[in-house]
């Protein structure tokens, strides 16, 4: 597979109106999206954000939010419920 | 009484939460220390409003909202001597190619550093966290458009930095050492 429409390096984040509100979008801008795209990079760059992501995720969480949710519960309590 | 202390589900799922606001915040901000800080941030300001919580929604949303509202915040103070454009960024920071196929997490902090933080931000909301874009919208309090624009020009910027042109490259996932950022050859670094 030959990616003739390889849009990447020059380009940069020079295109215009890229940023703008897309709320409305058309069906050419649908049909511009898919030829930004034609070889599912985003999919690829997607799951690598993913599989990073999921490491983050299983990663330990430290003692130190259980203490600051008891930490707020007692403090709570000590006001007698009136926040 | 608050809706925590009242409803210990609610203290639960404010606590199934910590992982994803953890993964969000270090992410966000490539910092640890920063990101646990940020965490410790949104808990107590979540804690302290909880009443305002509409229950039936999305919890783990109305979190991302303190949090990221919390990070912009502090960032735009930090950054008000070094605008920070789109893009722009980017031209200043340096990053080292990963060697394995699969970026691990500071490959991944790395790669994200090199994006603006609004890029960032929709990214990580949709692709890791999968967010759609609406909520990412509510999250960051702009309009949808905005976030798919955002996210993907930050999807088109780490191609570019992991060399992915063609889904080919991905087609599997033992690639291992196909994927390089760009970066480290395109940019030089620091100092």
């Amino acid at each position: 597979v030959t990616t003739e429409r390889k849009k990447s390096g020059e380009s940069g984040g020079a295109q215009p109106s890229k940023d703008a509100d897309m709320s409305g979008t058309t069906l050419n801008d649908v049909a511009q999206i898919a030829c930004d795209d034609p070889v599912g990079v985003a999919d690829a760059v997607g799951r690598q954000i993913r599989s990073s992501y999921e490491v983050l995720l299983k990663a330990p969480v430290p003692d130190r939010f259980a203490k600051l949710l008891r930490q707020l519960e007692a403090s709570e309590k000590d006001k007698g419920g009136e926040a | 009484l608050s809706a925590a202390t009242s409803d210990p589900a609610l203290r639960d799922a404010l606590v199934a939460a910590i992982p994803n606001m953890r993964a969000f915040a270090v992410s966000l901000t490539g910092n640890g220390d920063r990101a646990d800080d940020l965490v410790q941030e949104t808990l107590v300001k979540a804690w302290h409003k909880l009443d305002t919580f509409e229950p039936g929604t999305n919890l783990k949303a109305w979190l991302f909202t303190i949090l990221r509202n919390a990070y912009f915040s502090e960032f735009r103070k930090q950054k008000r001597e070094v605008p920070d454009v789109d893009g722009e960024h980017s031209s200043r920071l340096s990053v080292r190619a990963p060697q394995l196929g699969h970026l691990d997490m500071q490959d991944l902090a790395r790669a994200l550093e090199q994006l603006s933080a609004d890029q960032r931000e929709a990214l990580l909301l949709v692709a890791a966290e999968g967010f759609s874009y609406e909520e990412a919208a509510a999250i960051s309090d702009c309009a949808v458009g905005t976030i798919k624009s955002r996210v993907n020009r930050a999807r088109t910027r780490l191609a570019e930095l992991m060399h992915i042109t063609s889904a080919d490259d991905l087609a599997t996932d033992h690639v291992a050492g196909d994927v390089v950022l760009a970066g480290a050859s395109a940019v030089r670094s620091r100092g």
